[in-house]
């Protein structure tokens, strides 16, 4: 055989074929007796069963945590996860924290320098030195 | 103390609405293990009914586990029955919340039922009937993924080399690149199969790991040899009688007949080699061999929902969604290459095609003396330049030169939206324009 | 005592001699003058001074009574009773007790008893310690006495004390407030009736007479009887058992009654009408007072003024007073929402996720709880092993 085959593995995109969000669960903790969630509470009841609906496929747990603040937890597919403490928020405030946490990637927080990311080549090619009309001297 | 009220709490958070109709009790409260009737209900994700048991709130035992169920009542009331189920009852499906997510996830059509995704996600290694496992459903994706991956690069390569070919697509369409394809989906596993886990979690056992047949092909006369002797199977052979990738196809199951070269440059990767004390491939995350059941767990699930899109939704809609999540891919072909003799290839391939014989000429050059020189080589064939490579030395530059000779002509495409066989299975098709057909490898064996 | 006693029968001895004023001027003025000149005049004897003398106390005493009042006479002390008759007429006039018509019962004041050496009952045997003795007197814990606080004074409400919150009963007397409200405005003019009306309670016969009259839409909008009739028809059997009350005297306070229909009745009628009436308009304010002024009557429910003005028509007027208890614990309410229960991609627990219950879920538990029997261990807690015992040692329980 002259040829030999490697083998590799295809990268996926996101969003190129198929978008899937990559917040797949989010835990929603409350707490009865805590003046701290009663932002929570009221968000429970009046803002999150219209997000739920609007964001199908992010999984909802809604459960309460006893004597503690309250708190928000996304579970994204990278396998991280993102806790944002909501006490003594108001409902619409926690309602920001929560689209905070459905539209990040779970990826930690890093500084992105290059204006540009990608897997392609460049378009017009990597300069040579050995192509092209030469430098003159 | 106030009397508790286990009933309260839980059954009506999720209960039916108003004038749905009960379940009645004997059709769906299955016997025995063994003869589970199929529960096929067509359910928009919208309607819950209620599980049978939920109907009759105090007539059922509750599945005891060991805790103070006083103290800490079940979140979910599940009968005693549960625990001799190898998989969570298909009505469990409509009250799991992360299946209905996985389902608007992957944005899939309502005509896909919460039941069939609970099924895809049961492996035949949790269970064993074929009706509640996804065993079927993955053999029917499997075909329609390989099929479509295989058409697509052969009508937008047609040179490509059959090795490289099943090399693209198994880079498509094997166990790893689907089992890469299930974790984007999100899908987390069961640590252990049981009737009482959450329907939404990939169920798989690792202590008995079942083959389900996957793959098609013929077992050849020769398997018995081949395993034993390392005999090499030619690739016109293997077109024949061997799978979609070029494996070995053996009903002896728990045998894996690996390929040699495919897996002599491998990519790295990430085992840590410090770690090799109790065994080579163990890790915090179990052995080799865990590692590729639970990859192929996980391929099988993805094809599994291949299958499921096509049973209930058809063969377009099926294509769609290959399209959509596997061929989205990104796959650099050039580097599947490694080439062994590429001046000579390159000079057989000129004599077939009737160029003329392949002349390297030196383009450009710096560093002759020095420690780092590059050497830029061109091939000619007459005025037509067919390749260029640079190197560190005159003769590498050569090889390189003839292997991007040699890539040009195997990765020639007709084009980014070529037309696949498939698509004249469409209504409105317009005639088939015939594709290009290549000759055939260069040196083949 | 007995030095008042002695005052007294010298005072009365003398006062019946002469006037006090002359008798105190002379001889007041004149043992002074007397003495100051130093040559005594002899003319004035001994018991003339001693009479001087008693006379000047006499004055003292006087004065210091308010001279306007008559001394004290003297009085016996054997009769009780008339010792407080005078007692009590001799108080001046400001501090006599107003005579009230009530029927609370009013503390008499001094209780007096009479004497141990002063009582007849020859059966008498003074006690000889004071326990079983009767304890009379005393002002303490008066009204918490049996039969002192009387019931004139307990609150009446003006509606029941118990809400009614039963669905159909409240729409049932809804309506019927809706349309006494309507017939009480045309009748204003009727201005004891009316008031009267307002307050009745009434009887079954007149609730489905009432009731059973139909509600339209008026010219523009605003809630009216079907017929015209009905107004004289409804008036009629709202007036027709009203109390007798004469001009000028206020009018009787009642208490409530309980609605005179059962809650059966009250949703079969509640279904019979269908739900067209509810959408009545509320918007005259007068109607809209009295209607809330009788529902209050007839309910308990009061509905505050804020509320009042979103109000208008019958089926916001229904929709504030169904309403049921407010949940304690966030899950109740959520389950009496039900919006996010129907969602399919949300799961709401009552009681917190213990990581049992997370083990549970992924179908570990059965594994952990099969070996830890398989090794004789306790599943859930320690198995009545406690902390080892050099730790109880070194904290001094031995």
């Amino acid at each position: 055989m002259t040829v030999k085959a490697l083998q590799t593995l295809t990268t996926g995109r996101n969003g190129v074929g198929a978008f899937i969000l990559q917040c797949k669960k989010m835990d929603i903790h409350y707490c009865d007796w805590a003046g701290s969630s009663k932002g929570m509470n009221g968000f429970i009841k009046s803002i999150l069963p219209k997000f739920a609906a609007a964001n199908p496929q992010i999984e909802f747990v809604v459960s309460p945590r006893p004597s503690k603040h309250p708190v928000v937890i996304g579970h994204y597919i990278n396998g991280r996860e993102k806790a944002i403490c909501v006490r003594n928020l108001e409902p619409l405030q926690i309602l920001k924290k929560v689209e905070l946490l459905r539209d990040a990637s779970g990826e930690k927080l890093r500084k992105v320098n290059k204006p540009v990311q990608s897997v392609n080549e460049s378009v017009r090619g990597v300069w040579s030195p050995y192509h092209g009309n030469g430098m003159a001297v | 103390m106030k009397r508790l009220r286990p009933e309260r709490w839980t059954g009506q958070l999720l209960a039916a609405r108003p004038g749905a109709p009960p379940a009645s009790a004997g059709a769906l409260r299955p016997r025995c293990v063994a003869s589970r009737p199929r529960q096929l209900c067509l359910s928009a994700r919208r309607q819950q009914q209620q599980p049978a048991w939920e109907n009759d709130n105090d007539s059922f035992d509750v599945l005891q586990d060991g805790t103070d169920h006083a103290r800490y009542p079940p979140l979910e009331r599940l009968p005693a029955s549960v625990a001799g189920y190898p998989s969570p009852l298909p009505e469990r499906a409509l009250k799991s919340a992360k299946l209905a997510a996985l389902h608007a996830r992957l944005s899939l059509p309502a005509k896909i039922p919460l039941q069939t995704m609970a099924r895809t996600l049961v492996d035949a290694s949790a269970d064993e009937n074929p009706q509640f496992n996804n065993a079927n459903l993955a053999f029917v994706g499997h075909s329609l993924i390989t099929y479509h991956v295989a058409e697509w690069l052969m009508c937008r390569y047609p040179r490509l080399p059959m090795n490289i070919l099943y090399s693209a697509v198994y880079a498509y369409a094997g166990d790893e690149a689907l089992h890469q394809v299930a974790r984007s989906w999100g899908v987390e596993s069961a640590a252990a199969p049981g009737g009482e886990v959450d329907p939404g979690l990939l169920q798989f056992s690792l202590d008995k790991p079942v083959t389900s047949i996957i793959k098609f092909g013929y077992k050849r006369v020769e398997a018995a040899y081949l395993e034993k002797f390392k005999w090499r199977r030619g690739i016109s052979s293997r077109v024949v009688f061997d799978d979609d990738f070029g494996g070995v196809v053996d009903k002896t199951p728990g045998v894996e007949h690996e390929e040699p070269e495919e897996h002599e440059e491998r990519e790295d990767d990430g085992m840590d080699d410090a770690e090799e004390g109790l065994s080579p491939s163990y890790t915090s995350y179990g052995t080799d061999e865990t590692r590729k059941l639970a990859e192929k767990v996980h391929a099988n699930f993805a094809r599994a929902t291949v299958g499921a899109v096509y049973a209930h939704c058809g063969r377009e809609t099926a294509k769609a969604f290959i399209n959509a999540h596997i061929m989205s891919r990104t796959l650099d072909l050039s580097k599947l290459f490694a080439f062994k003799q590429p001046t000579r290839e390159l000079a057989l391939l000129c004599a077939r095609e009737d160029f003329d014989h392949p002349v390297a000429r030196l383009l450009s050059e710096t560093g002759r003396m020095s420690r780092t020189p590059v050497f830029v080589v061109g091939i000619y064939s007459g005025m037509d330049k067919l390749g260029e490579g640079a190197g560190p030395s005159l003769d590498m530059a050569r090889f390189k030169a003839a292997m991007n000779a040699l890539k040009a002509w195997y990765l020639y495409s007709p084009g980014d939206n070529v037309r696949v066989p498939s698509d004249m299975l469409a209504q409105d098709a317009k005639p088939w324009e015939p594709a290009h057909i290549d000759m055939g490898e260069i040196i083949s064996r | 005592m007995s030095r008042v006693t002695r005052l007294r029968s010298a005072a009365s001895a003398l006062s019946t001699s002469s006037s006090p004023a002359a008798a105190a001027a002379g001889p007041r003025a004149a043992p002074a003058t007397c003495l100051l000149n130093g040559q005594a005049s002899t003319t004035t004897t001994r018991p003339q001074l001693w009479q001087s003398r008693l006379q000047t106390t006499t004055q003292q005493q006087q004065q210091r009574c308010l001279s306007t009042s008559t001394p004290r006479r003297e009085t016996a002390l054997s009769n009780a009773d008339s010792l407080e008759a005078d007692f009590v007429e001799a108080l001046p006039p400001r501090r006599r007790r107003p005579k009230v018509k009530t029927d609370l019962v009013i503390p008499k004041g001094i209780a007096f008893v009479t004497r141990v050496d002063a009582i007849e009952d020859p059966s008498y045997k003074p006690a000889d310690s004071g326990s079983g003795l009767e304890e009379i007197g005393g002002l303490a814990n008066w009204w918490d006495k049996p039969g002192h606080w009387g019931p004139s004074k307990e609150f009446v409400a003006f509606g029941p004390l118990d809400k009614i919150t039963e669905p159909a009963m409240l729409e049932v007397l809804t309506k019927r407030a809706v349309i006494e409200a309507l017939v009480l405005k045309r009748f204003a003019a009727q201005k004891t009736k009316s008031r009267l009306a307002m307050a009745a309670t009434g009887d079954k016969e007149e609730l489905l007479k009432v009731v059973g009259v139909e509600l339209a839409a008026g010219e523009d909008g605003a809630a009216t009887l079907k017929e015209e009739a009905g107004f004289q028809a409804v008036w009629d059997a709202m007036t027709e058992n009203l109390p007798k009350v004469a001009k000028g005297e206020p009018l009787p306070v009642s208490k409530p009654a309980e609605p005179p229909i059962s809650v059966t009745e009250a949703q079969q009628l509640a279904v019979s009408w269908g739900s067209e009436w509810k959408q009545a308009s509320l918007r005259d304010p007068v109607v809209k007072f009295y209607t809330a002024k009788r529902i209050q009557r007839l309910t308990g429910h009061i509905i505050s003024d804020f509320k009042m003005l979103g109000i208008n028509t019958v089926g916001n007027l229904l929709s504030q007073l169904i309403k049921p208890p407010k949940a304690k614990k966030l899950v109740e309410e959520l389950e009496a929402r039900g919006q996010l229960g129907e969602l399919p991609n949300v799961r709401v627990y009552p009681r917190r996720v213990t990581p049992v219950d997370k083990e549970k879920m992924v179908g570990r538990w059965k594994i952990i709880t099969r070996e830890l029997e398989k090794r004789d261990l306790p599943v859930i807690g320690t198995g009545g092993y406690k902390k080892s015992v050099e730790m109880r040692w070194a904290s001094g329980n031995m």
